[in-house]
């Protein structure tokens, strides 16, 4: 479904990303882990536009979308749900899902429906529905970016660290909603520190370390590999 | 000096400042959205007001009503302004602004002169008579006179300054809009392009420019100078009233109108200087302005 080839990205002259193939099929959910500063972020940016590769080519169902802006990256059907949440947090939580469906803003009927489904999804964000999102607690607020991102309809969802920090009961619950979404058709990419963790949910795995893949293959496999943590993640992970 | 005098300085000061504030919305729009201004701002309002003048004139000359006359000019002020505005973003603002640079303001600033000496070589160096839709005809209120022209533009202010409340609070434009101005990445991300919303700013802030100047031209004896002072007072406003806050732009445009009219009763040289004590004394006390906005962002 998307394929990465030979990406590389720099900021300024330096390189943040080097060399970079992968790819993510239809209904898997595919996890990125690596240590801070491995460009994780960077290659998710570089996916949706929002920071121009250098070399390299990014396609998805067969189109081109290398140097896509990210303002178009929506309408081929991918999300973005940001590193750190950033909803809008001087408007009401219904208005950051509003807003998550500024692509199809025609449909008034479908708008509301699609706002129903999330309030199901996290009935928090129902308890706090006229509250400025700048008010929320962190788990509360990544509930908020989760459903603010999937107000589109994408076939395609991309996560940015959601479990930075939020306790571990909300980290279970965003996690809970990732195999949720597979469950439903979706198909899912998720960039987490957590390693342990994401490699527990995801199918497959990339290990990226200063920019370049170092490892790759099926989570359970990875699960099972001791020398992983050890090389690639610093003894100490947190699970 | 009686309470009339007072009275009529009030009454006066509310007429002016509605005009300052409409002019400082204009700041307002293009800060949250670029957190850049138009410099020049005030020489869009001369500019509308000129524009405005000459087609009031030829109509009416023409031999039509002077209502066709003034909505006529209207349109075309907010047509050719509103064009101005946009114009502006895309050869002064948008070309320096990758430079992490205060560039723009020298930019802005340098558009203004041009416009400023364009309309010199148009309407000349003397100030004109703009005509009022009204013409000079008074409300007489036994104590109090008040010309129709002044109710008019009061008026009209508050409908215009309502409009655009509901327009970026209510509608998903300005919903977009305001989230452009709070994360632009974040906008871009939900489908926002931020280059057009920094576009339709600008056309706002231009608009509002130019129905500034048609409503204060009766007013002022309007002439290619007059951009200068209304721009730096509009200016005051937006800083008065918190740059980031329109109802506080409103009420802050209310404050400098009615406090400069009230200096003026002591004496007309004081009036200008009005501004500026108001400004010094609001930010020795309120740093953020009158209504400025309080961070509450959460990490």
């Amino acid at each position: 479904m998307l394929q990465v080839q030979n990406l590389s990205v720099s900021y300024g002259r330096a390189s943040a990303l080097h060399n970079v193939t992968m790819e993510v099929n239809e209904g898997e959910i595919v996890a990125v882990i690596g240590p801070n500063g491995a460009g994780k972020t960077t290659l998710l940016k570089a996916i949706t536009g929002l920071l121009k590769a250098k070399e390299g080519t990014i396609r998805y169902k067969d189109n081109m979308i290398t140097g896509t802006p990210a303002h178009k990256i929506l309408g081929v059907g991918i999300s973005h749900v940001p590193q750190g949440r950033q909803v809008f947090g001087d408007q009401s939580v219904e208005d950051n899902l509003i807003l998550g469906a500024f692509s199809i803003k025609k449909e008034k009927q479908k708008i509301q429906e699609l706002i129903e489904r999330e309030y199901e999804r996290f009935p928090r964000l129902k308890e706090r529905r006229w509250q400025h999102a700048g008010t929320l607690s962190g788990g509360e607020q990544q509930m908020l970016a989760v459903s603010r991102a999937l107000m589109s309809d994408p076939d395609f969802v991309i996560l940015d660290e959601p479990s930075m920090g939020l306790s571990p009961i909300f980290v279970k619950q965003i996690f809970d909603t990732l195999l949720e979404l597979k469950k439903s058709g979706k198909t899912v990419m998720v960039v987490e520190q957590l390693a342990m963790a994401a490699l527990a949910i995801s199918d497959r795995a990339y290990v990226l370390q200063v920019g370049e893949v170092k490892l790759h293959g099926q989570s359970q496999d990875l699960l099972r590999d001791d020398g992983l943590v050890k090389t690639y993640l610093g003894a100490a992970s947190p699970n | 000096m009686d309470l009339t005098d007072v009275l009529k300085a009030i009454i006066n000061g509310l007429v002016y400042g509605s005009v300052y504030a409409i002019i400082a919305q204009g700041y307002y729009i293009t800060f949250i959205t670029t957190k850049t201004m138009n410099f020049g701002q005030g020489d869009f309002v001369m500019l509308g007001s000129l524009i405005g003048l000459s087609t009031f004139t030829a109509i009416t000359a023409a031999g039509m009503g002077v209502w066709i006359a003034f909505i006529a000019s209207l349109l075309l002020v907010i047509v050719v302004v509103g064009i101005s505005g946009w114009a502006l973003e895309q050869v002064a603002i948008r070309p320096l602004r990758s430079w992490h640079s205060i560039g723009w303001i020298l930019s802005t600033v340098a558009v203004a002169m041009i416009v400023r000496n364009v309309a010199m070589l148009i309407w000349g160096r003397d100030v004109l008579m703009a005509p009022s839709p009204f013409g000079r005809a008074i409300l007489d209120l036994g104590i109090l006179k008040i010309r129709y022209h002044e109710i008019f533009v009061l008026v009209g202010a508050a409908v215009i300054m309502l409009l655009l409340y509901v327009f970026l609070k209510k509608s998903l434009f300005g919903k977009a809009l305001e989230a452009v101005a709070f994360n632009k990445d974040a906008a871009s991300l939900m489908g926002i392009n931020p280059r057009l919303m920094a576009s339709i700013a600008f056309i706002i802030a231009g608009t509002l420019a130019g129905v500034g100047g048609v409503l204060v031209g009766p007013m002022v004896h309007p002439g290619a100078f007059i951009g200068l002072f209304l721009g730096l007072k509009a200016f005051a406003v937006a800083i008065i009233g918190g740059i980031e806050n329109p109802r506080g732009i409103f009420i802050g445009g209310l404050l400098l109108g009615v406090s400069e009219n009230l200096f003026a009763l002591y004496s007309t040289s004081m009036k200008e200087a009005a501004a500026f004590f108001l400004i010094l004394v609001i930010l020795a006390v309120l740093p953020q302005g009158l209504f400025g906005k309080r961070v509450k962002e959460k990490f």
